[in-house]
């Protein structure tokens, strides 16, 4: 075949191809069923694949951020030998079950009203790319998991549940750039306002309604709870790391550093409540 | 026979991309073979069968994100044609020409990727685009070997970079 008749060719298969995807990211967009359906039997199909990686890959990356990620790593180093010649294989095990548990004992005491349901979930898989920060649990709508439900451990507020499948949900975190603003309240000045991911270092901020110079370092912040809020009061989101101006320099912003730890989680609790919380 | 065999190669490097690709985050950013996919078919072949090779891989990947689905797709299917039609205009065999290009390609998708999303309403941190762009151009280029391998299988050897026409570093 001619080059200039098969560069045509490929040139017409392009367009007819970028007219598919366009289709589909209308279809997409709309929410519409069959696109919602094929995703939910493609992400049933491939959950066990996602829990097997992030089993598979976790030792790997503790390596890696003990490699690259310690400032103290002779110190560390020592440490992990003598804890080697400690323990042997089975201690090992005993151990991480005995862990397990004890995060399990503490998630049964979340700092949240007593008469809030709340049902106890594994993390089974974390983000597939940089553009996607949800996780994945191994609980989903047949244990009456509902879509916006919050998700929290004993440490603090974690994000909420993005999407729901008959065995398993994700969750986005609140140090997503997507997740949608949510009440806060500084304890100590009695302030309230909204929070937001803060888009860099895993932070968050609150940008909305509040007197910044009210804050101080160090200081507690908890969800508000307002009326009809999703999130229960008082629920802790972590603690001021500082006060800083926007980018425009018009405004001024609380950073908070979020108590719970977002890229180590192994069991997380999620709140059965969705309209009214508060 | 074709397809048959383009499908599985496709389905396997979905599941290399969930089980040891997706969960291994280096310096904070993962890598994406399902890109690769797109490159390595443009490379075996040409623009047209590198198109629909990323459309096709792109899709079945949106499948498992929760980004806008068709997004995969649409940068699969473009860095697909660039590849091949830069391949075919200019550059030789060479191995390492090759992996440049590998790095390069996974580079230029890996923005397109985030350009587009941002167009199609997904917040992107500018920050983290050098470590997501470095870590996917390099896994990838640890991956082209073995991908080509497997496209080359899936293609057949009558589909191998027929007539590519003139090139300007061709004599």
């Amino acid at each position: 075949m001619p080059a200039s008749r098969r560069f045509g060719r490929s040139r017409f298969t392009l367009i007819l191809l970028v007219l598919a995807s366009l289709t589909v990211l209308t279809l997409d967009y709309r929410d519409t069923g069959p696109v919602q359906g094929v995703r939910r039997v493609f992400g049933t199909v491939f959950s066990p694949f996602e829990g097997i990686g992030n089993a598979i890959a976790t030792p790997f990356e503790n390596a890696w951020k003990g490699i690259f990620e310690d400032d103290d790593l002779e110190d560390e180093n020592r440490d992990l030998q003598r804890q080697i010649d400690a323990l042997k294989g089975l201690e090992v095990a005993a151990q991480a079950d005995r862990e397990d548990l004890a995060e399990l004992q503490r998630l049964e005491n979340l700092p949240i009203a007593a008469d809030i349901e709340h049902l106890l979930a594994k993390v089974t898989s974390g983000p597939l790319t940089d553009f996607d920060s949800t996780f994945e649990i191994n609980r989903g709508s047949g244990d009456g998991i509902k879509r916006e439900m919050v998700v929290m451990t004993e440490a603090g507020l974690v994000g909420r549940v993005e999407s729901v499948e008959g065995g398993t949900a994700r969750i986005r975190v609140i140090t997503d750039p997507d997740y949608p603003g949510f009440g806060v309240k500084l304890v100590e000045a009695r302030d309230v306002g909204i929070a937001h991911a803060a888009g860099q270092d895993g932070m968050v901020q609150i940008d909305e309604g509040i007197q910044p110079d009210t804050a101080k370092r160090g200081d507690a912040v908890v969800t508000s709870g307002l009326d009809r809020s999703a999130y229960p009061p008082n629920i802790p989101v972590g603690e001021v790391e500082s006060v800083r101006p926007t980018g425009d320099l018009t405004e001024q912003v609380v950073v908070i550093d979020p108590y719970a730890d977002l890229d180590g989680l192994s069991y997380v609790a999620v709140l059965l409540c969705t309209d009214d919380c508060s | 026979m074709v397809t048959a065999r383009l499908a599985a190669v496709i389905l396997v490097t979905l599941v290399v991309q969930v089980v040891a690709v997706s969960p291994l985050s280096i310096a904070g950013a993962r890598g994406n073979v399902i890109l690769l996919v797109a490159i390595a078919a443009a490379l075996e072949t040409d623009a047209e069968r590198g198109a629909i090779a990323g459309f096709a891989a792109g899709l079945a990947f949106d499948m498992l994100l929760d980004t806008p689905m068709g997004l995969s797709a649409l940068t699969g299917a473009l860095t697909g044609y660039v590849v091949g039609t830069a391949k075919d205009s200019v550059l030789r065999d060479a191995g390492i020409i090759q992996l440049g290009l590998v790095a390069v390609a996974s580079a230029f998708g890996t923005l397109l990727y985030a350009g587009l999303a941002v167009v199609f309403g997904v917040t992107v941190d500018p920050g983290r685009l050098p470590a997501i762009v470095a870590v996917i151009a390099v896994v990838n280029v640890v991956f082209s070997k073995p991908m080509r391998w497997a496209l080359r299988w899936a293609y057949g050897p009558e589909s191998r970079a027929r007539d590519r026409g003139p090139s300007v570093f061709r004599s």
